[in-house]
């Protein structure tokens, strides 16, 4: 499921912006500006109606939240946690 | 046949011979026992109709009213109205028609901006502004005072201290008193407030040559003539219903006039006097073509008499154009205009197919030209200021020369209104230059984001406006009325703006709302919600 998760980000992150020679998992892709202020409302709701969870605040704050592996764990612990009250 | 005289006479105002009254007179002269006019249950024949503008105009110049003078109108929509815009034509004088609605105090700073002499209205009007102990706006700080208006005081029905009975005024006349013909074509007709969609009502001057030219305009492109019953529904303190009324009475016709606007009503209105043509305020059409959702009101209505509708003031949404076109029968069109340029585009029925969110092409004798962020002319599919050359144009701004110079780009009025033109020469409305929404730099267009969250089934209407970001200057903000508030899914609206605007687009602040703040024409007053919901944020 990780990996899903990881490719959706990643493409996501290639419709934005051509994504960097030097870019991976663990690269911060808000600091290279790649989901910007304007960008990342829309970014989040890709994210949210593809996975069917909702992603706080807190979580944006977080260093999860900027790079491809961060962001695909913190995905990842919320569809589980969704599961897991099903 | 009618309708050549109209066209022959517009034809001889470009030398100078143009005037509302003779015209008018003409044609009760012609047709003298034809319907001129129906207002709610109430009628009169060219003669008859003939016959009171003669007299009262008579009356008013021996009441002192002179030519250039200013009459302050509070009337509803009449036989009366009618017949004193016809007064105003024949005597030279210029009519200031007002909201009834308004306050004193709105009444009496509208008085002195427009600098009114004489007053005409109904008699319960009249005492609300004469009576000292009236209730006026708290931010004044005395009651107005009205000896301002020094000139005739005329209650159309009934008597009242302080002014005169319309009646008492005709007595004094003989009953075959013949037009004066005092007016000129250059003379002001009408001074008419804006409506207010931008909180700053200003008077503008629509002189008879200009009221003549908007009814022949319309004349050419909606082939009215003489057969046709022109309906008029919305205030007559409006040039839209000013213009529906002297359609007809230009053209010898029958102006059909209602008193005040409800989608049952207008369908009764125009089944049970056969209208045949009408413009209408696209939120009237809007709530209409609702109403026509239910089989039993298209069968209790016979609307089989309309030949042509035109809808206008407003934008309508490309999903509402569509039912609209499928509910009526007859010709469908929409324009684009403004109360300075009257109409400037038209989208007839056929263009309609395959240019849905178009406002159409320019109206014969218009000109359009898209203006650039540098007062340049943009090239086709650039958005820019929509600018429109006309021989419909407004006289200028009362007393506000410098308001009117700001206003004109050359021969051409800066309409305020963004706008792009394609290459087939449709124009694409995309809001108040004024409202656009400049995020990060990126100019927004409301219209762009409201016809997509419109499209959400769980939406009735939405307003689109500038929410203040400390980060990007401007984000997109939106007031929605939701069909059904207990069901309204505010994370699947989210979803489908997400689906179908870009990320610079995407409204970041959704407000609930039970319905938009409109005007009594109808027209969304935006300023409203930037006041209500951004303007005390950071």
């Amino acid at each position: 499921m990780q990996d899903t998760i990881r490719l959706f980000v990643l493409e996501l992150l290639e419709k934005k912006s051509r994504l960097p020679n030097e870019f991976d998992d663990t690269s911060d892709f808000i600091k290279a500006g790649i989901v910007d202020s304007i960008g990342i409302i829309k970014f989040i709701l890709e994210l949210e109606s593809r996975f069917d969870i909702e992603i706080t605040g807190t979580d944006i704050e977080s260093d999860e939240f900027r790079s491809v592996q961060g962001l695909a764990g913190l995905i990842s612990r919320k569809i589980n946690s969704v599961e897991d009250l099903k | 046949m009618i309708k050549t005289i109209l066209s022959q006479t517009t034809a001889d105002a470009t030398s100078g011979t143009a005037k509302i009254s003779p015209t008018f007179f003409s044609h009760a002269r012609h047709t003298p026992d034809k319907q001129a006019i129906w207002c709610d249950g109430t009628t009169a024949s060219y003669q008859e109709l003939a016959s009171l503008v003669c007299r009262w105009s008579n009356a008013m110049a021996q009441g002192g009213v002179k030519r250039g003078d200013h009459i302050g109108v509070m009337l509803p929509n009449s036989i009366e109205f009618a017949a004193l815009m016809l007064v105003a034509a024949d005597l030279g004088a210029v009519m200031v028609p007002l909201n009834t609605s308004l306050t004193p105090s709105a009444v009496h700073r509208a008085f002195e901006a427009a600098e009114v002499k004489h007053v005409v209205s109904t008699a319960a009007l009249l005492k609300n502004l004469l009576t000292k102990s009236t209730t006026y706006r708290t931010d004044d700080s005395l009651p107005p005072d009205f000896s301002i208006a020094d000139g005739l005081w005329l209650s159309v029905d009934k008597t009242i201290e302080d002014a005169t009975l319309l009646a008492d005024l005709l007595h004094g006349v003989a009953s075959d008193a013949q037009p004066l013909n005092a007016a000129m074509e250059e003379d002001a007709l009408i001074l008419t407030m804006t409506s207010g969609s931008t909180g700053d009502p200003k008077p503008i001057i629509l002189t008879q040559r200009t009221k003549f030219n908007r009814a022949h305009a319309a004349v050419e492109l909606y082939g009215i003539t003489e057969n046709d019953r022109t309906l008029a529904a919305t205030p007559l303190y409006h040039s839209l219903a000013e213009r529906l009324v002297l359609i007809p009475l230009l053209t010898g016709g029958t102006s059909v006039l209602m008193q005040a606007f409800s989608p049952t009503a207008w369908l009764e209105c125009v089944s049970q006097q056969n209208v045949t043509f009408t413009i209408a305020v696209s939120s009237q059409l809007k709530l209409t073509a609702g109403l026509l959702d239910d089989q039993d009101a298209i069968h209790r209505y016979d609307i089989s008499s309309l030949r042509c509708i035109v809808s206008s003031s407003a934008l309508l949404e490309h999903t509402v154009k569509s039912d609209l076109l499928k509910k009526f029968d007859c010709e469908l069109h929409e324009c684009y205009g403004a109360s300075e340029i009257a109409i400037a585009t038209n989208l007839d029925s056929i263009a309609a197919k395959s240019k849905l969110q178009s406002v159409g092409i320019p109206a014969p004798g218009v000109d359009i030209k898209i203006i650039g962020k540098n007062g340049e002319v943009v090239t086709k599919g650039e958005a820019g200021e929509i600018a429109c050359k006309t021989s419909m144009l407004f006289g200028g701004y009362f007393k506000r020369p410098e308001l009117t110079q700001t206003a004109m780009r050359g021969d051409y009025f800066r309409t305020g209104d963004m706008g792009r033109v394609d290459e087939d020469g449709f124009l694409y409305f995309l809001g108040r230059a004024k409202d656009i929404i400049i995020c990060g730099g990126i100019n927004i267009y409301p219209a762009d984001i409201e016809e997509v969250v419109n499209e959400h089934a769980s939406v009735l209407e939405s307003a689109a406006f500038a929410f203040p970001d400390k980060h990007l200057g401007e984000v997109v903000a939106i007031a929605v009325v939701p069909v059904n508030k207990t069901e309204f899914n505010l994370r699947q609206l989210r979803f489908h703006c997400c689906e179908r605007l870009a990320d610079f687009q995407q409204p970041r602040n959704f407000f609930i709302v039970d319905e938009l703040p409109r005007n009594s024409m109808g027209k969304l007053m935006k300023f409203q919600l930037v006041k209500t919901f951004s303007a005390h944020m950071p």
